[in-house]
């Protein structure tokens, strides 16, 4: 009875932890950078661990080393830190579109894994939930496989940036930095399939690569400012120029490979 | 773990948890309105944008080839194969290789 009940759980489980494996191959060499770099600025080992239990954001944790480094107030820290995570407010808002049939508290839990890369994987896999209300089992299977996406890549980062602080540079410099690339070829990868379904989303897909470039290089303008405005900017240019799919509805439902219907029809392997 | 840390850990998994929390609680989807719907459907792909430009040329300074190889390379079989393993560890030897090199 409950393992029937919870068949769609461990289904989108199983999916999940697959889905992670790219994402968790590019986070281990950014995490063991990161390990390396606390010991550097004389962090405790509980501490570099603490920071990625608790906080679990790359770019954030590079950023507090830094600064930490040379001295700056950790309430200054704090806010650079606001700043950088300002654009997950806008992917957070744009997923929940995808989540609407899992509870709040439980929505509450899984808010904390929500990275660049596991926002990613998650829209492109995970379809818009319908005006009417979707089945128990889809919900489940929706849970399921944001747990097992965002615990196998909370893994990776955790372990990585433990294994850095003991074991340094534990991987051959040329192939860390490959792995690192990685990651850049997973959001390319995942752009791919929404691009073959409709083309003109890459109009803003460049527009927002293009004013992140302009205001970052540029321009000199902050990464945290820069990434939201340039999203912003070329998601309201493509709500007025691109043409409206049915009044209202999404423009993209998935990347296609994933965006099936029920739970049970999703196609298994590899995601 | 030293009290300075601690209150640093305190505040920044706060300013990290808050944001990514509370749009993803609070938002009742089907009452917003349809544009802003639209400008969230949006969000995935222009944030796919950024990320990749221009992070990837920072990332591999002085190694423009591999940055344009790595977009190539999981560009194309992106565009051809389902599922990310394939254009993920292909780019990843593609890097490497060019690496060595």
């Amino acid at each position: 009875m409950v393992s029937a009940m919870n068949r769609p759980f461990f289904s989108g489980l199983g999916h999940g932890v697959i889905a992670a494996m790219p994402v968790a191959a590019g986070y281990i060499p950014v995490a063991i950078a990161f390990g390396l770099l606390a010991r550097g600025v004389s962090l405790h080992w509980q501490e570099t661990a603490a920071m990625s239990l608790l906080v679990f954001a790359g770019a954030s944790q590079f950023m507090a080393l830094d600064l930490f480094s040379s001295g700056t107030p950790a309430l200054q820290i704090v806010l650079s830190t606001l700043l950088v995570n300002l654009r997950h407010v806008l992917m957070s808002a744009s997923l929940s579109g995808r989540v609407q049939s899992i509870s709040r508290p439980i929505r509450a839990v899984l808010a904390f894994g929500v990275t660049d890369e596991s926002f990613s994987v998650a829209s492109s896999v995970l379809r818009v939930d319908e005006k009417s209300p979707s089945s128990p089992a889809e919900s489940l299977w929706k849970t399921g496989f944001l747990t097992g996406l965002e615990a196998t890549a909370y893994l990776a980062w955790v372990a990585g940036g433990v294994a850095g602080f003991f074991g340094g540079g534990l991987l051959p410099g040329a192939l860390s930095d490959a792995m690192v690339l990685g990651l850049y070829a997973l959001f390319t990868a995942l752009l791919m399939p929404r691009l073959r379904k409709d083309l003109l989303l890459v109009v803003p897909a460049v527009t927002a690569g293009g004013f992140n470039s302009l205001f970052r290089i540029v321009l000199g303008v902050a990464t945290g400012w820069s990434f939201v405005l340039s999203m912003i900017l070329a998601s309201i240019l493509a709500v007025f120029l691109l043409p409206d799919p049915e009044q209202g509805a999404e423009p993209d439902t998935g990347a296609g490979a994933n965006s099936g219907a029920a739970p049970d029809s999703r196609r298994d392997g590899s995601s | 773990m030293r009290s300075e840390i601690f209150l640093l850990l305190a505040g920044m998994t706060a300013v990290t948890y808050i944001p990514r929390m509370l749009p993803f609680v609070l938002i009742d989807f089907d009452r917003l309105p349809s544009g802003l719907r639209r400008f969230l459907g949006f969000i995935p792909v222009t944030a796919l944008g950024a990320l990749i430009l221009p992070g990837i040329f920072l990332q591999a300074s002085g190694r423009p080839v591999s940055a344009m190889l790595v977009i190539g390379v999981a560009g194309t079989t992106g565009w051809f194969f389902r599922g990310l393993a394939v254009p993920v560890i292909l780019s990843i030897a593609a890097a490497w290789v060019t690496g060595i090199l």
